[in-house]
């Protein structure tokens, strides 16, 4: 029988991480809508609807780290061939789209009524946020067409650090065409008024404590899939011997 | 009140409301089909 | 020089191949070709719209043909058997895909001129010195095209669905160096002052450097066993 505990005893050790990770996290969401809703004064020129700003802002913060920690655990993958890696980064690439679906369908409600457009092409944090669900998107599609196993796993991480090494990149062209075809929009984050500022901190720290906990949970859900599709294996491999 | 600001919100919640009923969906899944190879086992 | 003469090889072997079957370049061309005229029909007649718009036209009819010609190159590699006597020869595997690399490099730059020429004919653009700048850039996308695309061919190559897997996975990927190539070639059809087309070619350069780097490093990971 092969000894696939130690899979297994990552999935416990996530399971808990995750479970303490909990107490604090409906606390800060709390705390972060406290923020956002009652403790910021209204901004004086949008009014209430900025009131969006501080969870979107968190949610494309965390978007872009839970990235990043695909790209980490894609080399840690190449690096060691631990299968936990890639299943770490697949349950971080899934929370990132979900936190980028986040952005891009909250975005365009601010935009409207602010810059008295949908979908401002041409804003760099825009463009980069929808470049990295492209990007992430196709990644799932990888994931999907490749049969389970170390192939899989390597093909996956290569995209996934390929994916990582463009973000600069796609920063850079964007911003540059931007000031060639000048957009109305001023920056929204500089100066912004102290209990702006510690209410957008609160809810980046809740919705980063809400990845790690979606990460932790998605991964050690992943790892539980492979143990049992081994164990059918298994059983399908005996009942073939025994017969 | 502010629509936007409203639908903001709800469009947030919905989404994360979205992806924990699709993570409650794969674990029901996945509990199925270890009840059944464990069904199997004790044939 | 031993490493140079390998490198050589194998792409002398891969435009060898193609020289002989000119499957994958004539339907590069012809797909390049027919985006150009569908454009055309997607715009009235004479519309000067058109020429706003035609640095952008230039660039997909080059871009998205430019799949054909990299799934080619492994294709026939599977069918044959060959990809696996080439990781089992005693050759470096960066040797192998620098080689592959080249060879797409050099192909994808010829369809690319010809259908450059096509171009500048049927959208009746004024020749100008600055024209000249048009190959360089050729040069420049061609290398980020086809070294991220040489890594990601190799990866789709074993995949029943790698027609439409490659260009899923490469199109994200180049959205910063069709931003590049747009503008810059933009600036080369307009009369104004060269403004920012050094940051373009600047920004390519630096893609090149890190996307051939990056998956010069990778490519081991693709091939294996």
């Amino acid at each position: 029988m092969t000894d696939y505990s130690p899979e297994l005893r990552t999935a416990a050790t996530w399971l808990r991480w995750a479970k303490w990770l909990q107490v604090p996290l409906y606390f800060l969401v709390l705390i972060g809508l406290y923020g956002a809703f009652v403790y910021a004064p209204t901004e004086r020129v949008m009014g209430d609807v900025q009131r969006i700003f501080y969870h979107h802002v968190a949610a494309a913060f965390d978007a872009f780290l839970a990235f990043f920690i695909v790209f980490v655990a894609g080399i840690l993958y190449l690096a060691t061939r631990k299968v936990l890696w890639d299943q770490l980064a697949a349950a971080a690439v899934e929370v990132g789209i979900v936190f980028t679906t986040i952005v891009l369908t909250t975005g365009p409600v601010w935009a409207k009524p602010v810059w008295n457009t949908w979908f401002p092409w041409g804003d760099p944090r825009v463009m980069t946020t929808l470049v990295l669900w492209l990007i992430y998107v196709a990644y799932l599609i990888l994931r999907s067409s490749l049969p389970e196993g170390d192939k899989k796993y390597k093909f996956c991480a290569v995209f996934g650090i390929i994916g990582f090494l463009d973000v600069p990149i796609v920063w850079m062209s964007i911003r540059w065409w931007r000031t060639i075809h000048p957009v109305v929009i001023t920056s929204s984050g500089a100066n912004l008024e102290p209990r702006m500022l510690q209410s957008m901190l609160a809810a980046i720290l809740a919705w980063f404590v809400a990845l790690f906990v979606l990460v932790l949970l998605r991964g050690a859900m992943r790892l539980h899939a492979l143990a049992v599709e081994q164990l059918r294996q298994e059983i399908l491999d005996r009942g073939r011997t025994a017969a | 009140m502010n629509w936007y600001l409203f639908f903001g919100y709800a469009i947030f919640w919905t989404l994360v409301f979205v992806y924990l009923v699709y993570l409650n969906g794969r674990q029901r899944e996945l509990n199925r089909e270890l009840e059944e190879l464990r069904e199997s086992l004790k044939e | 020089m031993k490493t140079l003469r390998l490198i050589w090889t194998l792409t002398a072997k891969d435009l060898r191949i193609e020289y002989r079957s000119r499957q994958a370049f004539l339907t590069t061309v012809f797909f390049a070709l027919l985006i150009l005229i569908i454009f055309n029909f997607a715009f009235d007649p004479g519309d000067e719209k058109i020429r706003a718009a035609a640095s952008g036209i230039l660039w997909v009819s080059l871009l998205f043909p430019g799949v054909i010609q990299l799934n080619r190159s492994f294709q026939s590699e599977r069918e044959e058997g060959t990809l696996f006597a080439l990781i089992l020869s005693p050759v470096d595997r960066g040797i192998i895909f620098v080689g592959k690399l080249l060879a797409n490099w050099i192909l994808l730059t010829l369809v690319d001129l010809l259908i450059l020429g096509a171009f500048l004919i049927f959208y009746n653009f004024p020749l100008s010195s600055r024209l000249f700048w048009l190959p360089l850039l050729l040069v420049l996308v061609g290398l980020v095209f086809s070294s991220v695309g040489t890594l990601f061919a190799a990866m789709v190559s074993g995949l029943r669905t790698r027609d439409v897997l490659l260009p899923i996975l490469l199109f994200p990927i180049l959205v910063p160096v069709v931003i590049a190539a747009v503008n810059a070639t933009r600036e080369l059809f307009g009369t104004g002052e060269f403004q920012f087309f050094y940051q373009w070619i600047k920004l390519l350069v630096v893609t090149d450097v890190v996307f051939l780097a990056g998956a010069f490093l990778l490519f081991d990971f693709v091939v294996e066993d």
